[in-house]
């Protein structure tokens, strides 16, 4: 599995292009975005196959945002495309407090309309595995 | 710091409570002085002057309902106060112990108030003597009374001054009669002895009556005025008292505002910290895994070795940041209803591939009832993974990990029991120390920050729990928590 097109949203420069090494050594398409305008943006333009995107930008909870700005998009493409959200483990919870956090689940928590989370600090490895993970989910959904 | 002045209310307080008794007490009197007139008036052969007797009663009755009614004023009256000038009558009659309060005013007028009554009472009991056979009638003694009240409520010298306007009313009455100067109404008959009309046999008792008057202004003065000194006394020390509990208060709360600011500080530094070093370990690691192409053997080492220290730093910031949030965490941060079970099960599927690279097997045993506890999710997250993460860790392969989770009799109760390396009896104490790694756990695991446990133990405290380890070397170790169950959560 090789060749699909990933966007990497985070403000941290230097983590995009960590994962830029180890996503391009696998075959993979690397984009990356800075901030939320710009994601959304070149999720817009470039329509990639997944999306990760940082939870914690500047701009506080920039992650969340982006993350329902897109899945309330018209465009059925920015309601599938499939999404990593990473965040520092002990942020999960973060989400609880998250306004639009969205229905709740069996644990009582709301949850992200996401296809998975990547605990900070990322290894290349969880990185990699993570990625495959949320592609094959897509490819089975169709 | 000492406070001399004791407050407003408390010296107030007790003066008004005086008042409220001595006017309760004349309702008393007007009782018996109604049953003294009727006793009298059935009872005794002579003929009793009813009409100026049951008008003075009458004038007693009018009198103490003015002074209730000034006392419900004096107790609804709440404005007004502060210092004031107080006049010299006041100043006369307010005893010493209970001057220079932080509302002398307010206490002045309460004894003038007090003052007024005594004097009226002994004009209307100078009547009554008057009206009910004068010298001749026992009833003289009644003076002493109100002496020992005044000597209650007034100053020594006013104390002495009421002795003496009873003894000159006493004197008035008696002398005018003995000189027929006003009419002796007597009773007659065998009461009237005819003593009041023989200047020797009224100057005797005068003066026996005289020095019983000022000998009970006197006593009355003496324990009056000890009892105010002691009264104040205990005035001024429970107002320090309370002084000092407040200012303790203030200066607990400015110390925890403190704290809480520099615990938020460094969360800050450690979020900061926590996030740059994250980045360099995941840098690291892409270079040390060989996503940045091959590295001679010398520098793959050294990069090996660097991301194994970043990942241990971004590791303990990490933990850093936990222990901080976990002793700080507001109150209402610690409302959640968590169902302990959600929370073993997340944790043991978060941790299961490790526990398979470790060849460790983890089961989970939970009741099918809720384990509900109230409280912060993210820390009780932390301490079951903590728990969890700590068994799995300092087990060897092929070893055993069992996580329970128990509810009932209003308890939650969790526990992890694994079959690992055990903690040395010495080093139990210290375990919970921030830190501190026992010998046999550095020699197991290299990695580890030594907060695990005391994040644990912050985050049972902060929830009203109990934590409590059993443990054996070489056989294995089980923690157990304890929490109150959440009253109110829903039943299964």
């Amino acid at each position: 599995m090789s060749g699909e097109r990933i966007l990497v949203i985070d403000d941290d420069h230097d983590l995009v292009a960590a994962a830029r090494v180890v996503l391009e050594g696998r075959g993979y398409v690397v984009t990356a975005a800075y901030d939320r305008d710009e994601g959304l943006a070149t999720a817009k333009a470039e329509r990639p196959d997944l999306i990760i995107v940082d939870v914690m930008m500047p701009n506080a909870t920039e992650g969340f945002d982006f993350v329902w700005q897109l899945r309330r998009s018209e465009d059925e493409y920015f309601r599938r495309v499939p999404l990593v959200v990473m965040t520092a483990i002990r942020e999960r919870t973060g989400l609880g407090f998250y306004p639009e956090g969205g229905e709740k689940t069996a644990k009582g928590e709301p949850t992200l309309p996401v296809q998975g989370f990547l605990h900070k600090p990322v290894s290349p490895e969880q990185l990699l595995e993570r990625v495959r993970l949320a592609l094959v989910e897509a490819w089975r959904k169709g | 710091m000492t406070h001399q002045r004791p407050t407003r209310y408390a010296v107030e307080v007790a003066l008004i409570a005086r008042l409220g008794w001595l006017i309760r007490l004349r309702w008393l009197a007007v009782v018996g002085f109604a049953a003294y007139i009727e006793v009298a008036r059935w009872l005794l052969p002579v003929p009793v002057a009813l009409g100026p007797l049951y008008g003075a009663l009458a004038a007693l009755a009018v009198c103490n309902g003015v002074y209730h009614l000034v006392f419900l004023w004096f107790l609804r009256d709440s404005g007004h106060r502060g210092p004031g000038r107080v006049g010299p009558f006041a100043r006369f009659c307010l005893p010493q112990e209970i001057r220079d309060t932080e509302s002398e005013q307010e206490v002045a007028r309460a004894t003038i108030f007090a003052a007024v009554q005594i004097i009226i009472d002994l004009v209307l009991l100078a009547a009554v003597l008057h009206f009910s056979g004068g010298i001749e009638n026992p009833v003289r003694y009644f003076f002493i009374f109100h002496v020992i009240l005044a000597s209650l409520l007034l100053a020594r010298r006013a104390t002495f001054a009421a002795a003496t306007l009873g003894f000159l009313l006493i004197a008035a009455v008696s002398l005018g009669e003995c000189f027929g100067i006003i009419p002796h109404i007597g009773f007659g008959g065998p009461w009237s002895e005819g003593a009041y009309k023989v200047p020797a046999m009224v100057g005797e008792r005068l003066s026996l009556l005289g020095i019983t008057l000022y000998i009970a202004a006197y006593l009355g003065g003496t324990v009056a005025g000890h009892l105010r000194k002691h009264e104040r006394e205990v005035m001024v020390l429970t107002d320090n008292l309370a002084r000092e509990a407040e200012e303790l208060e203030v200066a607990l709360r400015r110390e925890r505002e403190l704290e809480q600011s520099k615990s938020r500080y460094m969360r800050r530094v450690a979020h900061e910290l926590r996030g740059r070093l994250g980045t360099i370990h995941t840098a690291l690691g892409t270079v040390a895994r060989g996503f940045a192409g091959s590295l001679p053997p010398a520098a793959q080492d050294l990069v090996d070795r660097s991301a194994v220290r970043a990942g241990e730093l971004a590791e303990m910031t990490s933990d850093l940041l936990a222990l901080s949030r976990a002793r700080e965490v507001e109150p209402v941060a610690l409302t959640a209803l968590v169902d302990l079970r959600a929370v073993v099960n997340e944790v043991a599927d978060e941790l299961s591939s490790h526990a398979r690279e470790s060849a460790v097997t983890v089961e989970v045993q939970e009741a099918p009832e809720p384990a509900i506890v109230r409280g912060d999710p993210e820390g009780l997250g932390q301490l079951v993974r903590n728990l969890v993460a700590n068994a799995v860790r300092y087990t060897p392969g092929g070893g055993r990990v069992v996580i329970r989770v128990m509810s009932g009799a209003g308890e939650v109760c969790f526990e992890v029991s694994d079959t690992g390396i055990g903690i040395p009896e010495d080093a139990l104490s210290h375990i919970w120390d921030e830190f501190y790694r026992a010998k046999n756990a550095r020699e197991h695991a290299r990695d580890g920050t030594g907060l695990g446990m005391a994040i644990v133990k912050a985050v049972v405290e902060r929830h009203g729990g109990l934590v409590t380890l059993a443990s054996e070397v070489g056989k294995g170790t089980t923690a157990k928590v304890v929490f109150p169950a959440a009253a109110g959560a829903p039943e299964a």
